[in-house]
């Protein structure tokens, strides 16, 4: 029995030596492929920042290197007047963290998680049939105040405000910074639903086109 | 075991060889048990690990490796790999259950069982080493370019150098391919591998090559200016240097970089190349819709290198005629989608759907997904087709119907046996009444 064991410890030790790479001086290629008939053509003759597309942010206007953070709360209205106080206590603790994306945050024990897509970096649900969301979303560029408040607005049904009234908001402080908080009611349409939902109520903040540096 | 017999065998043990013991552990049952019960216990890890590393980081580690190591109880230990364990299975069934087996036309029930699974391990080895998976991206036909034809495929998750050769026209010529199986593996710090070819009149030296430098977004958070790189002390090359971002879950999400370095060739010598590089280029990895590869010249030819997902060439070419979808109600959200291509040099026409893949030259083509993501009606829709070939493709299920068919055999004799002893011993009975 002892020996079967010694003799297994032996081999595995040798196809593990035998698995080792012995360190070439060089490595032989040995694949190819003809080029595809349809394939776009390449771009010969490029620098760096072109390659990769870093030109595109480094010349171009301000605006492209701004991003805009949101974070909003949407679902029947009682249902969101008995949560705004667990939406104050996540925004709250809502903060630039280490991780990839680099944000912290933590969840309200009576939310569930769901899934975060690329725009939305945390993602919540809550509430009977789980009608109530809150999502908190970072955008490149983003577009300003005003055009996002009117972009909510057109989610619950209301008519467009003014820049006056955009201005007019109350400030609330938001990650590194103050945003705007937004309350309004209405019939709330999402993005691709063909029906509206009455009697629903959204809370949230925006903080627009914020100012941040290019590559590291 | 009596103690008699127990004595017996050890004497007979001690005359044989050391060939012949080896022999022995390789086609004995100890071997099998252990074997086996490595298998269970890497199932059980490598499943367990999906959800801290995710599928792909999961499946390199315990089911494609030789050897790993696993902390059991806070302790480390050196565990083989799926892939040995697979390979000594096949070689303690092969001279156990075939070579060594008795074999007989009364028992060749439990032979064929044993070659059925042989036959499914041969074609785990086959589909692990010669299967070439990848996407093909066709968009919707607009009759202003060539984006809803293709005949390239290319991998989510395995990554590639191409070096290119280009015509007068600057068109490419010929593609040569570090593939991923060159490419991969570990990369220590401070690590280079130079890769070379008869064709090709230099070297390239890699060096500093980093699986991700791409947060989840797809954002460069690896990319380093100058200033930042320099105080890292990280190599700069044209004003970037990189440095390593935690891998991403799914592995597509994953963006490499690394430094190459190119040498000519002396001329006349075939290993002998020129002491100082002449081009040095930092790549990042690409997409494969609009190449940008690092370009540069050597004698009058021009060239190109392209970190890359790995691309595949198929030996035929498709085209989108309609990319179908249907939206569960009052959502952007697809319910069903499907394709209807045309292959394009024989012009047969094929409905691509969930479970209604298309078969032909031995690549499977399956409806995958499509986008882009959040896309407006007017948005030009493209469909995404995962492309499989797998020369064992149907290895596994031949294996089954062998192996259904050897036990079959196996407990149709048994029973046979069963009745005739039964019969014989009810005779006997009846005589001796």
């Amino acid at each position: 029995m002892l020996n079967r064991i010694h003799s297994l410890v032996l081999i595995l030790g040798l196809l593990g030596f035998v698995s080792c790479d012995g360190g070439k001086e060089f490595v032989e290629i040995k694949d190819s492929r003809e080029p595809g008939r349809f394939s776009p053509d390449p771009e010969l003759g490029l620098s760096f920042k072109d390659r990769v597309g870093i030109t595109s942010v480094a010349n171009s206007s301000p605006e492209s290197s701004k991003v805009s953070f949101f974070v909003k709360m949407v679902g029947p209205k009682t249902l969101i007047d008995g949560e705004s106080a667990r939406f104050d206590a996540f925004c709250k603790t809502l903060k630039v963290g280490k991780g990839n994306p680099p944000f912290e945050w933590t969840k309200p024990d009576e939310w569930n998680d769901v899934e975060g897509t690329a725009m939305r970096i945390a993602n919540f649900n809550f509430g009977p049939d789980k009608k109530g969301e809150c999502y908190f979303t970072v955008l490149p560029g983003g577009g300003q105040l005003l055009a996002n408040l009117n972009r909510w607005r057109t989610q619950m049904g209301l008519p467009d405000a003014t820049l006056q009234e955009a201005e007019a908001l109350p400030s609330r402080q938001f990650l590194f910074g103050e945003g705007k908080y937004v309350e309004i009611e209405g019939s709330f349409k999402g993005f691709g639903a063909s029906e509206a939902k009455g009697g629903y109520k959204m809370i949230g903040i925006i903080m627009p086109e914020l100012q941040i540096g290019g590559p590291k | 075991m009596s103690d008699t017999q127990s004595e017996n065998d050890m004497v007979r043990d001690k005359g044989k060889s050391l060939l012949a013991k080896v022999y022995d552990f390789f086609s004995g049952y100890l071997l099998a048990v252990i074997l086996l019960t490595f298998l269970l216990a890497l199932t059980y890890f490598g499943t367990m690990a999906q959800v801290e590393l995710g599928l792909y980081e999961a499946s390199e580690k315990y089911f494609e490796s030789f050897f790993l190591t696993e902390k059991i109880l806070g302790v480390p230990v050196l565990l083989p790999g799926v892939y040995l364990v697979s390979a000594l299975l096949f070689l303690n069934l092969l001279l156990g259950a075939i070579v060594r087996a008795r074999k007989s036309w009364r028992r060749p029930g439990m032979l064929i069982a044993h070659g059925g699974i042989l036959y499914i391990l041969l074609a785990g080895f086959v589909a692990f080493h010669y299967t070439k998976e990848g996407n093909m991206l066709l968009y919707e036909p607009n009759g202003s370019d060539k984006r809803h034809q293709s005949d390239e495929i290319y991998n989510l998750t395995n990554w590639s150098i191409e070096i290119i050769k280009y015509n007068s026209d600057g068109k490419p010529e010929f593609i040569h391919v570090i593939g991923s199986d060159q490419l991969g593996g570990a990369w220590k710090e401070g690590a280079t591998r130079t890769y070379v070819n008869g064709d090709i009149p230099f070297k390239v030296k890699v060096s500093g090559y980093l699986r991700n430098i791409a947060n989840g977004k797809g954002q460069l958070a690896g990319l380093l200016s100058e200033k930042r790189a320099k105080a890292k002390g990280v190599r700069v090359l044209e004003g970037y240097g990189v440095e390593a971002v935690p891998t991403n879950k799914n592995m597509e999400f994953n963006l490499p970089a690394a430094y190459i370095d190119i040498y000519s060739r002396v001329k006349g010598a075939q290993n002998k190349f020129d002491s100082e590089s002449s081009s040095s280029a930092l790549l990042i990895g690409s997409g494969p819709l609009s190449p940008r590869p690092f370009t540069f010249e050597i004698g009058d030819d021009r060239w190109s290198v392209d970190l890359t997902r790995q691309r595949y060439t198929l030996p035929f070419a498709i085209e989108l005629e309609k990319f179908q979808k249907e939206d569960h109600p009052g959502t952007m959200r697809a319910r069903e989608y499907s394709s209807d291509v045309i292959k394009i040099d024989t012009g047969r026409k094929v409905h691509i759907s969930m479970n209604k893949p298309m078969r032909d030259a031995g690549f499977t083509l399956y409806q995958a997904s499509w986008g882009p993501e959040g896309a407006r009606p007017s948005d030009r829709l493209y469909t995404s087709l995962a492309v499989s070939y797998n020369p064992a493709d149907q290895w596994p299920k031949y294996g089954t119907y062998v192996i259904a068919i050897g036990m079959t055999i196996h407990f149709v004799q048994k029973l046979f046996s069963y009745l005739k002893r039964s019969n014989r011993s009810r005779r006997r009975e009846e005589d001796s009444q």
